[in-house]
């Protein structure tokens, strides 16, 4: 996502409409992007993006660029997806089954709506068998590129969890890959 | 460095270019020497790296989302507007309008005129004799309906059998 001109956040955060509905359309596609990345799941990623942007509206008369818009977007996003999960986890009383999300990869109106190709599959599949925070950690690094500086300063974590939710989001994923590679061998042999 | 510290610079700062050239150079060295510690970061590339999507991040959300945050901030907008309007009225009784503030001096300057012009006036002794009048036959009232008689026949309680009353008509 490009920088957001300064001019256009002014308006909307002054109640201009169309400037709103053009920070909208300039950002929406990342605000739903990475939500998506982070729940797992077509519907949550758009309930995050609602909330995310009702936030903006309610936060933009008052935002005083001390930050850039961007990051300080993120920063919305990621604490909106995850407080929206553990909201989710807490009305369920445990974690989240998997209802519409890894298995519904393959629904018709999810190939239809994210196009998955094979390696988008793949990341979901990945990205499912973290934690939240280990996903936003995940995603911010190695989606987004950022540096552990930057991914601290977004998520509100120091430097060191930064670095430890990395480390357990890599072992999981490594456990897990050993173990799919170990089934297909088995499956081979049988 | 030992097994221990390399493992973890493996999966976290040496993979994401996080070092300074001097502990890169020391990792490396460890490397070339630890099958093990080897063996971590092939698995690490292998199993541990996201596949980037082609599109990137960003998704096209569903134009739905933007009906419903449109019609959530309308919402919180017209809350808004309500509350803004019943602060405006409590507010308009501790700071008027102009157009309210003369309203009032005038009714009070009006008021002030009228007292002056028409002076309430007092009560005159032909007055205080009526209600005197009107106060015992109240009395006398009460007492027919408690049924005691002897009292009523008693010349003390009611001077106005004395008739003196019809003294002013």
């Amino acid at each position: 996502m490009r920088e957001i001109e300064r001019e256009l956040i002014e308006k909307a955060g002054k109640g201009d409409t169309r400037a709103f509905r053009e920070l909208y359309d300039q950002t929406s596609g990342y605000v739903y992007g990475l939500a998506y990345r982070v729940t797992g799941r077509k519907h949550d990623a758009e309930e995050v993006a609602q909330d995310v942007y009702v936030r903006i509206h309610r936060s933009l008369a008052v935002f005083r660029f001390q930050s850039a818009f961007k990051t300080w977007l993120y920063r919305v996003v990621l604490n909106t997806a995850l407080n929206h999960l553990k909201k989710k986890r807490r009305i369920a009383g445990h974690e989240v089954e998997d209802t519409e999300g890894f298995n519904a990869v393959a629904s018709p109106e999810a190939v239809r709506s994210v196009e998955i190709s094979e390696s988008e599959l793949k990341l979901k599949r990945m990205l499912e068998r973290l934690n939240p925070d280990q996903r936003a950690c995940l995603v911010l690094r190695e989606l987004e590129g950022m540096d552990y500086q930057a991914i601290s300063e977004t998520l509100g974590i120091n430097l060191n969890t930064v670095r430890s939710r990395l480390k357990r989001a890599r072992e999981a994923l490594i456990a897990m890959g050993k173990k799919e590679v170990a089934n297909d061998a088995m499956f081979q042999n049988t | 460095m030992r097994c221990f510290k390399i493992r973890e610079r493996l999966v976290t700062d040496y993979r994401d270019g996080e070092l300074g050239k001097r502990e890169i150079a020391q990792i490396e060295e460890h490397l070339r020497g630890c099958e093990a510690c080897r063996e971590l970061f092939e698995e690490v590339t292998r199993f541990a790296t996201l596949p980037r999507p082609a599109r990137g991040i960003e998704m096209e959300p569903d134009s739905r989302v933007w009906e419903n945050i449109d019609r959530k901030i309308s919402r919180k907008r017209g809350e808004a507007r309500g509350i803004r309007g019943l602060l405006d009225f409590i507010t308009m009784f501790f700071k008027p309008h102009l157009a309210l503030k003369t309203a009032v001096a005038f009714s009070l300057v009006v008021m002030i005129g009228v007292m002056i012009y028409f002076p309430i006036r007092t009560s005159t002794p032909i007055d205080l004799e009526v209600s005197e009048y009107l106060s015992e036959q109240m009395e006398m009232m009460s007492i027919l309906g408690s049924g005691d008689f002897e009292r009523l026949n008693s010349d003390d309680d009611f001077p106005i059998f004395e008739a003196d009353f019809f003294d002013w008509a």
